[in-house]
């Protein structure tokens, strides 16, 4: 079984995650803040983790540039409500593979996260 | 910046006549002197008057600059010229000098200032030293300078008045300096009318005289940070005064004030957020209770943008945001703003316990849902509550109802105009009364800031 990782303080966003997601036997943790994913990732090696840009205790692409630090090869994809080309380039500055916007339409969000999965 | 780009470009050619025209205390001499400090190969002809008065008055025209000044029938030595050779003897003294310096490579730029004083000593000459009243007639000066520029010798010519004239057909440039007056406070400008040779960029830049010098005030626009910084926190205590982190230099807030910032509608939206988002990330930051109800520019993306940019993530605990839109997260709450009394109710309970909170109320976001009268009743009625717990409230936004900007500003403790002209932000205090000041706004330090520059 594949296992994400999904970083964000929004109980909302995750539920959504795992309805899009819970036919897809995807394991999906959840760390509400970039402290708590720092150990999560440590302890769960996910194959895939999302990060959102605002967190409670350090912004997104804090958090990315502590996890690439440590983990070279994870793939990390930003998943947030900020639609910004100036974040998205800092999140791509600090390692992530790709920046999607939450409103996406729900095929193309689960269509990217699998994609990112297989590869 | 002391004169504008285009103008330096224009001088870096050879033989061209500059003409800056304006009316009596618009800045010319001041404007032609900061350009003779920055060409550090200008001279400056004038009259014994006026180079008194620079004497007096610039004391930051230093000692360097200061050789370059020259009184126009003042006894200087001169010798035989190969460059300009008889030509030379058609000028008086001073400018025979000059014309050596220029020989020498020393001068490539003469300013004359002004035109009409310097034609009025001529005059007087042409009548007091017959045997050389050639030198001193101004129709052949105007025509000998002609040939002079003609020779690649640029000559910069001040003029009081702004009509149109030989001068301003003749010169290869033409800017005029004008000022106005409004409410006490003066506003400076500069237009390019005419640069041969340049593209003009911006044709109008404010203009400030500040401490005697001249400023061009230009406009910076918004630029990412590379390298986001930490807002630096300003401590709010009891008795100092609450900080703006953008106008503490100029007025300060008193705890239960009500501010109105009166925003101009075309005032770049970067400049509208980085006021109101300075004084926020101040309060989260001294863990102080803040809700914003954002204005009309500021939706749910650009605000969390600006939590981003100011580095807010860690204060979010404090932060209550009020929307009407339907959005994911958690930490905006959404309100539903038709109902007056429902949103009063939302404040109270925000505001439960909140000991000097602030609170930005974005009022044109109000007119999707409100009308005038229940705006104006939620404005006073968030002003009793904010002054009840002797917090800031700021009333922000740009479109909105005269009725409503009137009620605001009589209320109002602190007033401040912020208006777009033509395209720079330039703010004043109506409530206190101030200065104006030109607004830049620059991250440099890795995080938004405004800087204010007054127009003097």
């Amino acid at each position: 079984m594949k296992r994400i990782l999904l970083v964000d303080d929004s109980p909302l966003f995750y539920n959504f995650v795992r309805n899009v997601l819970k036919k897809e036997n995807i394991e999906i943790e959840w760390a509400k803040n970039g402290r708590e994913a720092l150990r999560k990732i440590k302890e769960k090696k996910p194959e895939l983790i999302l990060v959102d840009i605002i967190l409670s205790d350090m912004n997104g692409v804090e958090l990315i540039r502590k996890i690439r630090r440590d983990w070279e090869k994870a793939k990390i994809i930003v998943i947030t409500g900020v639609d910004k080309d100036y974040v998205a380039e800092d999140a791509f500055e600090a390692g992530a593979l790709d920046y999607l916007v939450k409103n996406l339409p729900l095929g193309e969000f689960k269509k990217k996260i699998l994609k990112y999965l297989e590869n | 910046m002391s004169v504008p780009s285009e103008v330096k470009d224009f001088l870096q050619k050879e033989g061209v006549i500059l003409l800056i025209r304006g009316l009596p205390g618009t800045g010319k001499t001041i404007f032609s002197l900061s350009l003779m400090m920055d060409l550090r190969n200008a001279a400056y002809i004038t009259t014994e008057k006026v180079a008194k008065d620079i004497e007096r008055n610039y004391p930051w025209v230093d000692e360097d600059a200061k050789k370059r000044i020259f009184i126009l029938d003042g006894k200087y030595d001169f010798s035989p010229s190969t460059r300009f050779e008889n030509f030379l003897y058609l000028f008086p003294n001073s400018i025979r000098h000059v014309l050596n310096l220029v020989e020498n490579g020393e001068i490539n730029t003469i300013i004359l200032d002004s035109w009409h004083t310097i034609l009025q000593e001529m005059r007087f000459k042409e009548i007091e030293e017959r045997e050389r009243r050639e030198v001193y007639n101004p129709d052949r000066f105007f025509l000998n300078l002609l040939k002079l520029s003609d020779m690649g010798v640029n000559i910069i010519i001040c003029k009081e008045g702004i009509e149109e004239d030989d001068l301003s057909y003749v010169a290869d440039g033409v800017v005029t300096l004008h000022k106005k007056v409004e409410n006490g406070r003066i506003f400076r400008g500069i237009t390019i009318d005419k640069l041969r040779g340049i593209e003009i960029k911006r044709a109008e830049y404010v203009f400030s005289l500040k401490d005697g010098k001249a400023h061009t005030l230009l406009l910076q626009h918004f630029k990412h940070p590379r390298n986001l910084r930490e807002f630096p926190v300003k401590e709010i205590k009891i008795g100092r005064g609450v900080p703006s982190c953008v106008f503490d230099s100029i007025l300060r807030f008193k705890r239960g004030d009500t501010i109105f910032y009166d925003f101009e509608e075309y005032v770049s939206k970067e400049y509208h957020l980085t006021v109101i988002m300075s004084t926020l990330a101040n309060f989260l930051k001294n863990n102080l209770k803040s809700i914003i109800l954002p204005p009309n520019d500021m939706d749910a993306n650009e605000l969390k943008y600006q939590i981003y940019l100011f580095s807010l993530e860690k204060e979010l605990k404090n932060l209550r945001m009020l929307y009407n839109e339907e959005e994911m997260e958690e930490y905006i709450e959404q309100v539903n703003m038709k109902d007056e009394k429902l949103l009063e109710e939302v404040v109270k309970r925000e505001l439960e316990g909140a000991s000097m909170p602030l609170f930005i109320l974005g009022y044109d976001r109000l007119h999707s849902y409100l009308s005038s009268h229940e705006i104006m009743q939620f404005i006073d009625f968030l002003r009793n509550e904010i002054r009840k717990r002797s917090g800031i409230l700021i009333i922000t936004g740009k479109i909105s109802e005269r009725e409503i900007k009137r009620f605001c500003a009589g209320l109002s403790d602190v007033y401040i105009k912020i208006n777009n002209v033509n395209g720079d932000s330039i703010m004043y205090g109506i409530k206190p009364w101030t200065h104006a000041y030109h607004l830049n706004l620059t991250t440099d330090e890795g995080y938004p800031k405004i800087v204010l520059e007054e127009i003097t």
